[in-house]
């Protein structure tokens, strides 16, 4: 079944509004079919409609699925499959202790979190590197950079906005002399929402 | 053959120059398999290579109707027209011209699966060619602007400055922002995907 169908049955907010359906349509089929189970950490459980979905979209056999929420209630809401981590995340021992009990070497990270500016470039930051070559890590809701709520964060803060940490990445990207640009993620921007894909062959899975 | 392959063969800096192969693999693959001749635009052919390249990567569907033009040039040195692999519809002129550029839009029908500016990478000829070769992507079409990084350059700033334009860099991050500002319910929103100096615009199929 497609993405935006299950999407649909489950009623996540990934399909309505058709906030996200293109780019999801575009990236998740590279993961569908690999010779092992796929590693999808969420941050962001919410009532664990889209936990259901990677579940379903997948097949239950071949997803290793990991949740984070900083609320309780979201945590009791995930689908059983799924193992879940209470805890904020922008707190960087957190996710340490949430990579070390995982293992981390994730295939797909999905910020579906706070949308705040501090928590999605800690998260970033210490998420990233886990992220194994081919994989992906997607962050929704960029629109908190540009809401005012976002940019008062950022002055308190003293941070840059998350978009424009994104853009300042893809200027390096493209300052990258020549014997360097063997390494380039790509980063798909659909909306609110931008995946940067890590260069490199997925393990175990068809020749990207 | 692969495109990464393709480029090799015909001398192209698609591939080894650039490293665009993950962009082009990722964008160009479902036109392979059209039950049609692929409509291409490509501004700025030098000596031909990437015309051959292309003519190659969608070579089977090409000899279904050998009579119909499909694929088309613009370069505005007559060398270079002269360098494009027969079977190309060539146009000698300014990219940054909007007289000429209907008149393209005009010969060769417009409607185009995809457009490619790899021109003068001036500020101007790139906004130009945008704005005027846009509408005529398809729904579900794309538009590849590559070598983005003369947007950095110092000659690209007093360029946009003295013709009180924006650098194009600036612009399709402009775009991207504007497209997160969208209020519900959303209407599918353009997939950008960067990959190093390049970006790929695509169309959604119900555009607004």
């Amino acid at each position: 079944m497609s993405f935006a169908k299950i999407a649909k049955l489950h009623n996540a907010d990934k399909y309505f509004n058709r906030h996200y359906e293109p780019l999801y349509e575009r990236i998740l089929p590279l993961y569908r079919n690999l010779t092992r189970p796929i590693r999808l950490l969420e941050i962001g459980i919410d009532t664990g409609a889209s936990l259901c979905i990677w579940l379903e979209y997948f097949g239950a056999n071949n997803i290793s699925i990991f949740g984070i929420d900083i609320s309780p209630k979201a945590i009791a809401a995930a689908p059983s499959e799924a193992i879940t981590f209470l805890g904020d995340q922008a707190d960087a021992t957190f996710l340490q202790r949430v990579i070390s009990q995982s293992g981390g070497q994730f295939d797909i990270v999905i910020d579906d979190g706070g949308h705040g500016i501090q928590q999605q470039q800690v998260s970033f930051d210490v998420l990233w590197p886990e992220v194994v070559p081919g994989g992906v890590y997607i962050i929704e809701d960029l629109e908190s950079s540009m809401a005012r709520w976002g940019r008062r964060e950022a002055r308190v803060k003293k941070l840059a906005l998350t978009l424009d940490v994104i853009f300042g990445q893809i200027r390096g990207q493209m300052r990258q002399r020549r014997r360097e640009r063997f390494v380039r993620p790509l980063y798909t921007f659909c909306g609110e929402a931008v995946a940067i894909e890590k260069p490199g062959t997925l393990a175990g899975g068809p020749a990207k | 053959m692969s495109f990464a392959k393709l480029c090799e063969m015909y001398g192209s800096d698609k591939y080894q120059g650039h490293r665009y192969d993950a962009l082009y693999e990722r964008i160009l693959a479902p036109y392979r398999c059209l039950p049609r001749p692929v409509r291409l635009l490509e501004i700025g052919i030098a000596k031909g290579a990437s015309l051959r390249v292309w003519m190659n990567y969608f070579k089977p569907l090409a000899f279904v109707r050998p009579n119909i033009p499909s694929i088309f040039a613009v370069d505005i040195s007559p060398e270079s027209v002269a360098a494009a692999p027969s079977g190309v519809t060539t146009f000698c002129g300014d990219q940054g011209d909007p007289v000429f550029l209907d008149k393209v839009v005009q010969e060769s029908g417009g409607q185009f699966d995809i457009v490619i500016d790899d021109g003068a990478h001036s500020m101007w000829g790139q906004c130009v060619s945008f704005d005027k070769l846009w509408p005529e992507v398809l729904p579900g079409g794309v538009y590849v602007i590559e070598d983005m990084e003369s947007s950095m350059r110092r000659a690209a700033q007093r360029e946009a400055k003295a013709k009180g334009i924006q650098v194009t860099l600036a612009a399709v991050f402009a775009q991207i922002r504007s497209q997160m500002k969208r209020k519900a319910p959303r209407p599918p929103r353009p997939l950008y995907t960067f990959c190093g100096e390049a970006v790929a615009i695509e169309k959604p199929y119900e555009s607004t």
